[in-house]
């Protein structure tokens, strides 16, 4: 008889995580392919609509760089707090809020010119993603409350603040639930290809940014003690409540020019439909990427282009869009099963029980 | 049972097994009878828990067979194991803290319901733990375990899954002399019931002690099985380290130079330990630059909190903690660091070194934040990979990979790592914690030389350890930790074994005022 057994592995070697990763996309799309299947459409023609819909047009692949963009800053943020072994739940709350404080900024006494608009909007909606996830960071680090929950409910409280402005004080003249427009001075620029606006740029910049910061700098050190081993990290005199707070809030706040981005560069106001769950795929996004900046980048142009590939099918072939959720939703899946062989080697044997010699 | 008392229940025939690198049993040769306590003595890396991993089903051999009570048998699972008898007694616990005693006894009880009343494993428990002198409280959570006790709880955990051959690994090894002579009265009982006792050491005194017959392993080859009495310490100690060797302890130098100013100061410190009762009860205490002071004791009676104390994790709720005359009662972690304080902490994989990271940053763990290793807020990786080339060379660490994590490298070349860091500072003070614990002969004699020289170029040195032999040899005023307390402190001419053992069991020594 031949048994399966798991045997520990001490470091996965570099090209089996790659491989996990492709492995669970390769998975989710099979299993994708068989919910279409079940609808009635043909998987492998579905599929080659969706590409040839996110990367195969100038217009498709400049809808793709511009979901990737709020992706990217919420994938960021994620990732940032995960190599603390902190859980930030909440990009899609701190995405919201600093959405709304861009929106409190542009609609609110005129400034003198774009750049103050930029300046102001900009610190605007990183201070307020900052204090969104600050809080959580604030009570985990003073009472151990688990930041998983926190920032989780803390979304709910974004999204009926937000809810509260736009339906209330912020609501445009025409009475459909969405903002007045921004003044032109605060919406970000136009680069002239499809919506592709000058938040891609900050994006790149954000990413680059994180990437010099966590590798390059003494905090990065810091923080990658602290997430590896906080016992040793207090011994080496490294300030732990202290590093939960700022991380915490740095994360918040690149969630929060998600925000920015989305309302000042694609919408110029803030739209119905801002809730687009980009801060819960940006967890799927950070666990695929390995928490890696530069491996978000590549993962969030991979998401940007299944949401604009997907909403070309649903316009095409009736495809509907939860589709994709199930393709993102089970990417995920596939991956946390895959880290098991990360950590472990299978091996088969012979069924072990003593036998008669 | 086939056989009676005295047949061979466990034979391994020419067992291999290969890590990368490395043969860590290359054909070994064992045969356990009932009735007898077996000693498996080696050097750490000699393959002694190799083979046991492999009796215990932990490890699959890539050679060779095992044979219980004659019949093959093919072991690939610890629960394979237990089905058969064998049970082994890991060095770290494997119990699950949050539960009781008897809720870790019941995990893996055979014949229990899956609905079961608690009190009836309670009164197994603690029917079995007073067979066999094992003194447990059925129903105190693990967490609130000393190490000891913990062990206690695992030999009870294996007696009620009724195995034939237990596998004791180093299990002194965190056992002060009193409690390792309760272990042994145990392990004779044990034997004496016909069960098989396979005992993993490299303390040579106790393996003298208690060993009916010793299988002496190196370099993954057994080189020599001995009868009870066939030869010294000496004898053992060569066969273990191959050629002609002495257990060298480094020489105290008598009249090294008065020892200098006062470096360390603590007076009437108290504080409370992680469960918040009282750990230290007013401990005073000098150290002063150019000596070696040494705590010995049973662990669990402060010594952990008095290390986190003197490093800045723990306040103290009263008394005063003074660094080269500056207070430190109330200072961080990184204040002390930066006063002089260099600490062997007494958790090696947990506190001392960051095990995912590499050894260059485990190496500049403490001096990041300087340079050359940062400019303004910047890292210099270049600066801390040489910085860390040099240190492996002049330590002697033995590291694949500087950047690999450091978890996979063996407990002596983490020590040495642990050792070049917080020496590299050139330290006024440094507090070495448990330093030579579960380290083979040879790398526990580089841990204490390194003291010595510690000593010689004028720091205070603390060092708390359990090893008792360890504290006398290289100190050079020595107290004992009890209770949260100190012992006064003594000459090691005046502390001979029986005095310690009195002081570290709480009873008053005569002529010494008691604790």
């Amino acid at each position: 008889m031949i048994a399966f057994a798991l045997v520990k592995r001490p470091r996965p070697p570099r090209a089996l995580r790659a491989g996990v990763a492709a492995a669970s996309v390769l998975f989710a799309l099979v299993l994708g392919g068989a919910v279409m299947a079940a609808i009635g459409v043909n998987p492998l023609g579905a599929y080659a609509a969706l590409c040839r819909g996110a990367f195969g047009t100038r217009y498709g692949l400049s809808e793709t760089v511009v979901k990737a963009v709020p992706l990217l800053f919420c994938g960021l943020s994620v990732s940032l707090a995960l190599r603390m072994r902190l859980w930030n739940i909440g990009a899609e709350g701190q995405y919201v809020v600093g959405a709304l404080a861009a929106s409190l900024v542009a609609l609110g006494p005129p400034l003198p010119g774009r750049a103050a608009y930029a300046i102001v909007m900009l610190a605007a909606s990183f201070a307020a993603g900052a204090f969104w996830a600050g809080v959580p960071g604030l009570l985990r680090a003073r009472f151990n409350v688990s930041e998983i929950i926190t920032t989780l409910l803390m979304n709910w409280v974004a999204i009926h603040l937000i809810q509260f402005f736009v339906y209330g004080p912020l609501r445009g003249a025409d009475g459909f639930p969405f903002t007045r427009p921004f003044p032109p001075a605060a919406c970000m620029a136009r680069l002239g290809w499809g919506r592709m606006h000058a938040g891609v740029f900050l994006a790149a910049g954000a990413c680059a940014l994180l990437h010099f910061l966590l590798a390059r700098t003494t905090w990065g050190f810091e923080i990658k003690v602290i997430g590896d081993s906080p016992g040793c990290a207090r011994y080496a005199g490294m300030a732990i409540k202290k590093n939960i707070v700022a991380v915490m809030a740095l994360a918040g706040g690149l969630a929060g020019l998600a925000g920015l981005c989305q309302v000042a560069g694609v919408e110029c106001r803030i739209p119905r439909e801002v809730f687009a769950q980009y801060g819960y795929t940006a967890i799927i996004l950070a666990w695929l990427a390995r928490a890696a900046p530069f491996g978000v980048a590549l993962v969030a142009l991979l998401f940007g282009g299944l949401l604009t590939g997907g909403e070309m099918i649903q316009i095409e072939l009736g495809v509907p869009l939860s589709v994709i959720n199930i393709l993102t939703g089970s990417i995920l899946i596939f991956l946390l099963a895959g880290d098991l062989f990360l950590d472990h080697r299978v091996v088969t044997r012979r069924a072990a029980r003593g036998t008669e010699q | 049972m086939i056989d009676a008392v005295g047949g061979p229940a466990v034979r391994m025939l020419g067992i291999r097994k290969r890590f990368p690198g490395v043969a860590a049993n290359d054909g070994v040769d064992l045969d356990v009878r009932r009735g007898e306590i077996h000693t498996l003595l080696g050097e750490n890396g000699a393959g002694k828990s190799t083979l046991m991993n492999i009796l215990s089903g932990l490890y699959r051999p890539d050679a060779g067979e095992i044979l219980l009570d004659g019949r093959r048998a093919e072991i690939g699972s610890p629960r394979d194991a237990i089905e058969l008898g064998i049970g082994m007694v890991y060095q770290h616990s494997m119990l699950i803290p949050r539960h009781t005693v008897a809720e870790n006894a019941a995990l893996g009880m055979p014949g229990l319901p899956a609905v079961y009343r608690a009190r009836d494993v309670e009164a197994r428990v603690e029917e079995t733990a007073a067979r066999y002198g094992l003194d447990l409280d059925p129903r105190a959570p693990v967490w609130q375990l000393s190490v000891g006790e913990q062990q206690r709880v695992e030999i009870v955990k294996m007696l009620l899954r009724r195995v034939d051959v237990l596998i004791l690994d180093e299990p002194t090894a965190v056992l002060a002399p009193a409690e390792a002579g309760a272990l042994f009265d145990t392990m004779r009982a044990l034997a004496a019931e016909g069960r098989a006792v396979i005992f993993i050491s490299h303390k040579l005194g106790e393996v003298m002690e208690v060993s009916d017959r010793i299988s002496v392993l190196r370099k993954g080859k057994r080189v020599a099985l001995l009868e009870r009495g066939e030869e010294d310490e000496r004898g053992l100690a060569r066969l273990m380290v191959g050629g002609g060797f002495a257990p060298a302890r480094p020489a105290r130098a008598p009249g090294q130079g008065a020892p200098g100013a006062a470096v360390i100061e603590l007076a009437g410190i108290e504080a409370a330990g992680a469960r918040g009762a009282p750990a230290l009860r007013g401990v005073d205490l000098v150290v002063r630059g150019g000596e070696i002071f040494g705590i010995a004791g049973i662990s669990g009676n402060g010594q952990k909190e008095l290390e986190e104390v003197l490093t800045g994790l723990r306040r103290p709720s009263r008394g005063s903690y003074t660094l080269l005359g500056k207070s430190m009662t109330r200072a961080s972690p990184r204040e002390i660091i930066a006063r002089g304080l260099s600490c062997i902490p007494g958790d090696r994989g947990g506190v001392g070194t960051a095990a995912g990271l590499g050894a260059v940053d485990n190496l500049i763990l403490k001096n990041y934040r300087l340079p050359p290793f940062a400019r303004g807020a910047l890292l210099n990786e270049r600066a801390a990979a040489e910085w860390a080339r040099g240190l492996i060379d002049r330590y002697g660490i033995s590291v694949p990979d500087p950047r690999g994590p450091v978890r996979l490298l063996s407990g002596g070349n983490l020590q040495k790592i642990i050792l070049a860091r917080e020496l590299s500072s050139s330290p006024r003070a440094l507090l070495a914690v448990h330093p030579t614990r579960g380290l083979d002969v040879g790398a526990a004699d580089g841990v204490l030389r390194a003291l010595s020289a510690m000593r010689g170029y004028g720091a205070a040195v603390l060092l708390i350890s359990e090893d008792v032999e360890e504290v006398r040899a290289v100190s050079d005023r020595l107290a004992v930790m009890h209770r949260g307390r100190l012992s006064r402190a003594m000459a090691p001419e005046e502390a001979d074994l029986d005095t310690l053992g009195l002081l570290m069991t709480g009873q008053p020594a005569p002529g010494l005022g008691g604790v």
